[in-house]
């Protein structure tokens, strides 16, 4: 038979509980009720201890008491769950309160669930084994992410030139986005999509990629695929389903002369219309083997040519111009 | 002014329910490790029982406050 403590498959770690009460009686009987699953339960006595022990320890679920002196439950959730490093972390509220409207009040803080006193041990232990497989699950598909990341970053690295390319895009995409009033999701798309534009590129070969002189035309076809090879590469991943169109169409132009699909106009989607012109941006700002940088001047110039020229949508390049006068401004101010 | 005083008798309430909410845990516990032929069972079965009813008057307190 296999080991079937926390739950869990041999081979995973244990999970960590935090739980969070000023009672030391309430405490110490959750860690009873909770002992047959062979979790590492700790405890903190109020909200601002537990918000300290959850950044120190990433616990791997927190039961939270709602009536607590000082910062009460509700308020310790609401900040977990604002906060992008701590709110994939599942919050079970226990309370002893039985209106509906402080559920309500609960569930709007983002609690993940809800268990009234007194605790049922077999209703609190169920709750908890599922709540942290759900969480096994995004831990799952986080470090999946992170593997595409620090695979996007290797590749930043094949090429001295193109150094901080990736962090300056989602940097540029994301201002971009928001002076626009992009959602919050197509905020976090185009962070991402910064970063991982150019992960097709770790299937071109070195040869092509790295070259100093002038591609010739099969070269020019070969790097093209990076945006095929890249869309297929994440494919496979729920949580890249916003960023996927990024990393294909990046490339296109609304008169249709871009690539892989020769797409124009509004069949380029808005995102990767965003990126390919920060993408033009930073290439044109920063030195490659074949250009030195232009300043911020002549990059605005050729950005505002290319949607001249129809490649770029006009009023997406003078916002962005904007914002970057505006901020090379401040940094020369000081 | 006897408004002034609900809020505190409210917390008061909680802070009872909280601690009756103990005392039904640990009990529980206790009567769940103890095996029914065990003399003791029917006494831990009676604070269990007691405590369960001393929390179900509390919702009728908390109503008389309003």
């Amino acid at each position: 038979m296999t080991d079937t403590r926390n739950g869990l498959a041999p081979g995973h770690a244990t999970a960590r509980i935090l739980v969070v009460d000023d009672l030391d009686a309430n405490r110490a009987l959750i860690a009873r009720l909770l002992a047959p699953d062979g979790y590492l339960v700790s405890g903190a006595v109020d909200g601002a201890q537990a918000l300290k022990m959850v950044a120190d320890q990433q616990p791997d679920l927190v039961l939270l008491d709602v009536m607590m002196p000082g910062a009460d439950g509700f308020a310790v959730c609401r900040t977990l769950k604002h906060d992008p490093a701590t709110r994939l972390i599942p919050v079970v509220l226990i309370t002893s309160l039985s209106e509906s409207r402080s559920r309500i009040e609960g569930l709007e803080a983002g609690a993940d669930d809800y268990v009234s006193k007194p605790v049922d041990a077999q209703e609190l232990r169920a709750r908890v084994r599922s709540l942290l497989r759900i969480k096994r699950y995004t831990d799952d598909l986080d470090s999946a992410e992170s593997v595409i990341v620090s695979l996007a970053l290797t590749i930043e690295a094949r090429d001295a030139y193109t150094d901080g390319h990736c962090q300056r895009l989602a940097r540029y995409g994301v201002a971009l986005g928001r002076a626009i009033g992009c959602q919050q999701e197509d905020l976090d798309a185009l962070q991402r999509g910064g970063f991982l534009h150019d992960i097709g590129k770790v299937g071109i070969p070195d040869a092509v990629l790295l070259k100093g002189g002038r591609l010739t035309a099969d070269e020019y076809d070969v790097i093209k695929q990076h945006t095929v090879i890249g869309d297929r590469l994440c494919g496979s991943l729920r949580s890249l389903k916003r960023v996927r169109p990024i990393i294909r169409y990046h490339h296109e132009r609304l008169d249709g002369t871009g690539y892989p699909d020769g797409l124009s106009g509004n069949e380029i989607p808005l995102l990767p219309q965003i990126i390919g012109i920060v993408d033009v941006f930073d290439a044109l700002t920063t030195e490659r083997p074949y250009k030195r940088a232009l300043s911020l001047e002549e990059a605005a110039r050729e950005l505002t040519a290319e949607a001249a020229r129809g490649w770029r949508n006009r009023e997406l390049v003078d916002i962005f111009v904007g914002l970057m006068c505006e901020s090379g401004a401040q940094t020369a101010g000081g | 002014m006897p408004d002034a005083t609900v809020p505190h008798e409210r917390e008061l309430l909680h802070a009872l329910k909280n601690q009756l909410s103990i005392v039904v845990g640990f009990s529980d516990l206790v009567l769940s490790e103890t095996p029914p032929e065990d003399p003791r069972h029917g006494d831990l079965a009676e604070i269990c029982k007691a405590a369960r009813a001393a929390m179900a008057i509390i919702p009728d307190l908390v109503k008389q406050l309003r």
